[in-house]
């Protein structure tokens, strides 16, 4: 028991020295004690830099060839907050003239506020009470790499894999490390859900700053944080391990946060100030910060970024000379060229993500190649982000343009980000996006979170017609119904949790009967969660081989070996037997109930190990 | 106090209490007490010609019988009694056949089989 606690603590302990001290101390270096930033911003912008500043301490470790040990990580991280100390205890801080009333709250708003947090806590928590079990694929997948880099002690090079991206793995794996935090236990769920919450929290005071309405932020808190908190990319997305969508929600926000920070000053016709380059040095580091941690947000992201350039330009081209020179004066600064010039080192020389060196870019730009890829109806998003928050969504595009102010960076910034993601999942041909639409839709909802809760504020603002506000109210009757029956549908019944345990006892029985010269083959289709076989087993990615989803062995645009089906689903056929030989596998696992008759009749394959969800056969000759 | 602070401390007060329950059911699937209903039968060493099989009880029966077939032929049984989340190993002695030999055992109404060729 007080082992258990004593663990506990030193989990949370870690958190904070991980996730939460880097970022802060950043911050601290940058701003001193100056109230550019408000207390709130500053909690929730802190974890969102340190899981940027530890994926950079340990590129430099990579390079230069330093073993990561818990011994290690620790004098690295501890480095990096106490230089930011430093510089922060010598460095001197023009004071602040910023005024904090934006986060100033009412007490019927402070109240809403926390119930809003208490509500989205609380109905996340209720749907991973029985979804917190290692069994999703992906997380197997993310968790073997992050286990990897704790037992070999540096980072993964993915086999030349161009999918996995290493900020997707280094927070897991050092929390790991220093913390000896167990994968097979609820700790990756927990950081993924920390980074849901804060991603959410991150929308909020982006939302603040932008409106400067506090009424809409909170809405934004009810739109993204309460309705539709279970679907994706919310809870779901939580258990199923989706680490990269889960971090880029909140680095993408993140990013267009100090971007807005950035060029704020040209909604007042203010001059570029020392702020000004500030947040565009931070933008830009965030920015490195996604490209290190999921390319497909990454991805979005760049093509966001083109369109707010663009929106902005077009509407103000009557006045692009100011503006090229105050960007002129932002870009060519100390802090942006410094900021540039390290992240530039570092992508270029101290560690390039394998994506790029993949080709993994070229994959993804072109007509688009699957069916999957050709784009979503609007049918297919009002089931991925909500039937409620699209039509909001909608409408809070079309309120956002009539009051569109050309000048306004932070509309610029809303719109773009909403219509972006609603063509690259909706009309991908025409930006020749080759990327599965679904999962570009599953982006949709951050933004049209903020423009359903615009809606609801614009409404209901000011003394607008009677009919209308009725008319709203059904509106956000039916929206709460909606929201919070799409989280009710989600739940699942108490799971049968044997079949996991079978898994994983089959699995150490076969890491403690085998060795690296026999071959294992499983199969994903019946197996519970057959992924995290190889975390049991750490014998390399493709270790043991799986027979994969039967579709995909008929896909016609990506033809496939066919040995891991023919060995499992015909074991006795030529087509296998010559498979057998060719990759000397002589161990498979299978589900009884589905696949062990064709093994039954043949002499040459042994029963080992059984139970009711997973027999063992072994290959005598 | 402020108000961002409070809103903060209350964010970190729910995340905790959150999590830690999380922590606190995220090994129920190897709790006997949540998955009394299987166990687990294998051969010992499953490369070689030994017919030594374990099993492991993750049900709440406790009491197994097992008998081993050459061919179709009985050719030993035996009872043995493993309590929930043990495991027991039993030692066979080495039969010389050029047949099938098969472990067989049931407990309660779960039967279990693994074989050589």
């Amino acid at each position: 028991m007080l082992q258990t606690i004593g663990n506990q603590i030193l989990f949370y302990l870690t958190l904070v020295f991980v996730l939460f001290i880097p970022g802060y101390s950043l911050l601290l270096t940058i701003f001193g004690r100056s109230k550019t930033l408000s207390v709130l911003e500053k909690f929730i912008i802190s974890f969102g830099l340190s899981i940027i500043s530890v994926d950079f301490i340990f590129f430099a470790f990579s390079k230069a060839d330093i073993a990561i040990t818990r011994l290690s990580s620790i004098i690295g991280i501890a480095a990096f907050i106490l230089i930011c100390l430093a510089i922060f205890k010598f460095r001197k801080f023009s004071d602040s003239v910023e005024d904090n009333k934006l986060f100033s709250f009412s007490k019927n708003q402070f109240i809403l506020i926390l119930l809003l947090i208490f509500l989205s806590i609380f109905i996340k928590t209720a749907y991973l009470t029985d979804t917190v079990f290692p069994t999703a694929t992906d997380m197997g997948h993310h968790m073997y790499w992050a286990k990897w880099m704790v037992e070999n002690h540096q980072l993964p090079t993915y086999d030349g894999m161009p999918d996995f991206i290493i900020g997707e793995h280094i927070i897991f794996a050092t929390v790991a490390t220093l913390s000896g935090a167990n994968f097979f236990s609820a700790f990756p769920i927990v950081i993924l859900f920390l980074v849901n919450l804060l991603s959410i929290l991150m929308v909020f005071i982006l939302t603040l700053r932008i409106f400067k309405e506090k009424n809409v932020a909170i809405l934004s808190l009810l739109f993204l944080g309460v309705l539709y908190a279970v679907s994706s990319p919310q809870a779901k997305f939580v258990s199923g391990g989706v680490v990269g969508n889960i971090l880029g929600n909140l680095l993408l926000p993140m990013s267009l946060y100090f971007y807005y920070r950035a060029f704020s000053f040209f909604e007042a016709d203010e001059k570029v100030s020392s702020e000004s380059k500030t947040f565009l040095a931070l933008a830009f580091f965030s920015t490195f910060g996604l490209l290190y941690t999921h390319h497909l947000t990454a991805f979005i992201f760049l093509f966001i970024f083109a369109l707010i350039v663009a929106i902005f330009l077009i509407l103000n081209f009557k006045n692009l000379k100011n503006i090229f020179a105050s960007l002129f004066k932002i870009v060519f600064s100390p802090q942006v060229l410094a900021t540039l010039a390290i992240c530039f080192i570092f992508f270029f020389w101290v560690f390039t993500p394998n994506y790029i060196k993949g080709g993994a870019v070229d994959t993804a730009v072109g007509a688009p190649s699957k069916e999957t890829r050709a784009g979503l109806t609007i049918a297919n998003l009002r089931s991925s982000i909500g039937e409620a928050r699209i039509a909001l969504g909608f409408l809070g595009l079309l309120v956002l343009a009539i009051g569109f102010k050309r000048k306004n960076f932070g509309y610029t910034i809303i719109a773009a980000w909403a219509i972006m993601i609603f063509i690259m999942s909706t009309q991908p041909n025409l930006l020749l996006v080759n990327l599965p639409s679904s999962r570009i839709g599953n982006y949709l909802s951050y933004p049209f979170a903020i423009l359903s809760a615009y809606t609801f504020y614009f409404v209901f603002k000011n003394k607008t017609n009677q009919f209308l506000k009725v008319s709203f109210i059904v509106i956000a009757t039916f929206v709460l119904v909606d929201g919070i029956s799409d989280s009710a549908y989600s739940f699942k019944n108490k799971e049968d949790l044997s079949p996991l345990a079978q898994t994983f006892n089959a699995s150490n029985y076969l890491a403690t009967h085998t060795t690296t010269d026999d071959e294992i083959l499983k199969d994903h289709n019946y197996i519970t969660a057959d992924s995290w076989m190889k975390i049991i087993l750490m014998r390399g990615y493709k270790y043991p081989q799986s027979r994969g989803y039967f579709k995909r062995y008929d896909d016609q645009t990506k033809p496939r070996e066919m040995c891991t089906l023919n060995m499992i689903s015909t074991p006795d056929s030529p087509e296998a037997k010559t498979c057998f030989a060719d990759t000397n596998t002589n161990f498979i696992a299978i589900n009884p109930n589905f696949d062990s008759a064709q093994f039954l009749k043949l002499k040459n394959f042994d029963q080992v190990y059984s139970s009711t969800g997973i027999n063992i056969y072994y290959k005598n000759n | 106090m402020r108000q961002q602070t409070k809103i903060i401390l209350f964010f970190i007060v729910l995340f905790l209490a959150s999590s830690v329950y999380l922590f606190s059911i995220d090994s129920r699937y190897n709790d006997p007490t949540y998955n009394k209903n299987w166990y687990a039968l294998s051969f010992v060493e499953p490369k070689s010609d030994s017919l030594n099989f374990a099993i492991e009880n993750f049900s709440a029966n406790i009491n197994f019988h097992w008998e081993l077939l050459a061919g179709k032929e009985k050719v030993e049984t035996g009872n043995v009694e493993i309590q929930t989340g043990e495991k027991k190993e039993i030692s066979l002695s080495q039969i010389a056949a050029d047949q099938k030999m098969t472990v067989r055992v049931s407990s309660g109404d779960a039967t279990q089989e693994i074989y050589k060729n």
